[in-house]
C-alpha cells in the first residue's frame, strides 16, 4: 500500500460523516467485489481449462478451491493486514473543527474513487514540503491543524480499514461477469500445457501451434454449466443436493453396487504392452485410438508418436510400446490432428473392458526420423571410407 | 460387472462411435477378432442410443438439482460485500448496498 498526502473532509457533522462513510463503504466494495471476483473468476477459469486439456483434475468445489488460492496469494503485509493488494484504509484525525484525513491503498482504483468523492479535499502539509501555489496564511493554517494531529502519539485518530477480516468464499453469482477473455485463458492455458510435460516434447511446438492445440482443448464459451463434471455436482454449499444427484445418477451408472465393489477390487489383467492397436474415425469426426491395456497413468499426459512408419505411446518418458509397419494411410489419420481420445481395453478371458480413457497428444515424429537417417547414412559412409583405407594399408604391407 | 466398468468409461465423447466412418487396425495381423478397436465399438453398440439419452437426462437432472441449490442463497448477502448472489439468469449489477 501506498500512502497519500493528507486531506480535509468537507463534512460538518457525525451525521454527515456517518452518511460519507457509509456511501464511500459502498464504494470501496464495489471496487472489491470487481477485484477479487476477477482474480477468482481467473483462477478458477483457470482450473477449468487444466481440466479440459488433461493436465489435472477439476476440483470438486472449484469455486472454493479458487478463493482459498486468490486468499493465499493475496496475503498479509508486514504489519498484518489482510490482501494489502485489495485492501484501502482511512485514517481520520478530528481536530477542533476539522475532518482530516489520510488514504492509504493497495489497487489504484481505490484512490481515485476517494479522490473522485466530492467531499474529499486535497489538504496535505509537511514541514519539510513546499507550499506549492498555497498562500502562506492557507499554509500555516494546515500546519497549525496537522502539527496538532500528529502530535498525537496514541490514541490520535479513528481507523476504517476495508478488509479486516479474511476475504468470503464466493460463487458463480459473484464472478460470471469478470470472466478472462480468450486471449488471456489461452496465454494461462499454454503455459501450463509446457509446464505439465516433463519430457519437452512441448517446446517442439511453435507458439501458434501450441494455441490451435489449446483452442481446440478448452471451452469456448464458459458458463455455470461448464464447472459440473457428469459425476459430481460441483457448486459450493450445495451438499444435499450433491447427495440428490449422486442418488438420481445411481441407476444409471451401476444398478448393483456390489457390481462396483468387485469391479474396484478385482485386479485387471494388463498387456505387457501396446504392440497392436486400432485406430477410429467417429461420426463427429473425433478420434478414437484403442490400445491394450497397459495401466497408463489417468493424471499424466499421455504422448502419440507418429513417424513415417510406426506408431509409439508413450507416459512421463516411458514407452508403452510401438506399432510398427502402419500403413501411411493410418499414418495420415493421426497426423491430421493433434490430439485424440485414446481407449485402454482390457482383455480378461472373453470379456472386454473399457479400463480408461486419456486425451492423448499426438506429435509427428516423421521430420526427427528424417535427420536420424540422415546421420546414420551419414556414419555408414564414413565408417565405410575408414575400412576401406584400413584394407588399403593393409596389402600395402 | 463388466458392464458397469464400461459405464463408467463411457461418456457423450463416445456418441460418434455408435456410427463410425473409418477404422484403421494397426499391427498384430495375425489378431483379427477382438481386436481394441471392434471391441470399443461392441462395447459403445451396446450401451446403445438409451445409454447416451440416460446420460443426456441424468444431465439434465443434475443442472435442474443445481438451479435448485442456489435458490435459497438467492438475495442471501455475502459477508461484508453486500453482493446478491442472485443466480438465476444474469445477476444484477453487483447490488452492492448496505442497507
Amino acid at each position: 500500500m501506498t500512502s497519500a498526502k493528507g486531506y480535509r473532509l468537507k463534512l460538518n457533522n457525525i451525521i454527515e460523516l456517518s452518511a460519507w462513510l457509509d456511501d464511500y463503504r459502498t464504494t470501496s466494495l464495489r471496487h472489491l467485489g470487481k477485484l477479487y471476483g476477477t482474480l477468482v473468476a481467473h483462477k478458477a477459469v483457470e482450473y477449468l481449462d487444466r481440466d479440459r486439456m488433461g493436465i489435472t483434475d477439476l476440483p470438486d468445489d472449484v469455486f472454493a478451491v479458487a478463493c482459498s488460492d486468490v486468499r493465499k496469494s493475496l496475503g498479509r503485509s508486514a504489519t498484518g493486514i489482510i490482501a494489502p493488494d485489495l485492501n484501502c484504509s482511512i485514517k481520520f484525525h478530528l481536530v477542533h473543527d476539522a475532518v482530516l484525513a489520510t488514504f492509504t491503498h493497495g489497487n489504484d482504483e481505490y484512490l481515485k474513487a476517494w479522490e473522485a468523492n466530492k467531499a474529499v479535499v486535497k489538504w496535505g502539509w509537511a514541514a519539510d514540503a513546499e507550499p506549492g501555489g498555497i498562500p502562506e496564511q492557507a499554509w500555516k493554517v494546515r500546519e497549525k491543524y496537522w502539527s496538532k494531529a500528529n502530535s498525537r502519539k496514541l490514541g490520535g485518530d479513528l481507523q476504517f480499514l476495508l478488509v479486516d477480516k479474511p476475504l468470503p468464499d464466493i460463487g458463480w453469482g459473484a464472478i460470471w461477469r469478470y470472466l478472462p477473455s480468450n486471449e488471456q485463458r489461452i496465454s494461462v492455458a499454454v503455459e501450463a500445457l509446457k509446464e505439465s510435460d516433463p519430457t519437452g516434447l512441448m517446446n517442439r511446438y511453435s507458439g501458434q501451434k501450441l494455441k490451435e492445440m489449446v483452442l481446440r482443448s478448452i471451452e469456448q464459451e464458459v458458463n455455470k454449466n461448464s464447472f459440473l463434471k457428469s459425476t459430481r455436482n460441483r457448486m459450493s454449499g450445495a451438499k444435499k443436493i450433491r447427495q440428490d444427484v449422486a442418488a438420481a445418477r445411481k441407476p444409471s451408472v451401476a444398478k448393483d453396487i456390489q457390481e462396483k465393489i468387485e469391479a474396484k477390487e478385482r485386479k485387471p489383467a494388463r498387456a505387457s504392452e501396446i504392440d497392436h492397436a486400432d485406430i477410429i474415425v467417429a461420426s463427429d469426426n473425433k478420434i478414437f485410438v484403442a490400445v491394450p491395456y497397459v495401466g497408463l497413468d489417468p493424471d499424466s499426459r499421455v504422448f502419440v508418436q507418429v513417424s513415417d512408419k510406426h506408431v509409439a505411446f508413450s507416459q512421463n518418458g516411458v514407452q508403452y510400446g510401438f506399432v510398427d509397419n502402419v500403413k501411411r494411410s493410418s499414418l495420415d489419420v493421426l497426423k491430421t490432428t493433434n490430439q485424440v481420445i485414446l481407449i485402454e481395453i482390457e482383455k480378461n478371458f472373453d470379456e472386454r473392458l473399457l479400463r480408461a480413457k486419456h486425451m492423448a497428444i499426438v506429435t509427428d515424429i516423421s521430420l526427427q526420423d528424417g535427420f536420424g537417417s540422415a546421420i546414420n547414412r551419414f556414419k555408414q559412409i564414413a565408417n565405410t571410407s575408414m575400412r576401406e583405407k584400413e584394407l588399403k594399408e593393409w596389402e600395402k604391407h | 460387472m463388466g458392464k458397469a466398468l464400461n459405464n463408467q468409461i463411457i461418456d457423450e465423447s463416445f456418441a460418434g462411435l455408435m456410427d463410425p466412418k473409418e477404422v484403421h487396425e494397426l499391427g498384430r495381423e495375425d489378431i483379427t477378432s477382438g481386436r481394441p478397436g471392434q471391441s470399443l465399438l461392441q462395447i459403445v453398440q451396446e450401451f446403445g442410443h438409451e445409454g447416451f439419452k440416460q446420460i443426456v437426462e441424468n444431465r439434465a437432472k443434475e443442472r435442474a438439482a443445481l438451479a435448485a441449490s442456489d435458490a435459497p442463497e438467492a438475495g442471501k448477502k455475502l459477508a461484508d460485500f453486500g453482493l446478491n448472489s442472485k443466480s438465476d439468469g444474469p445477476a444484477k449489477d453487483m447490488a452492492i448496498s448496505d442497507e
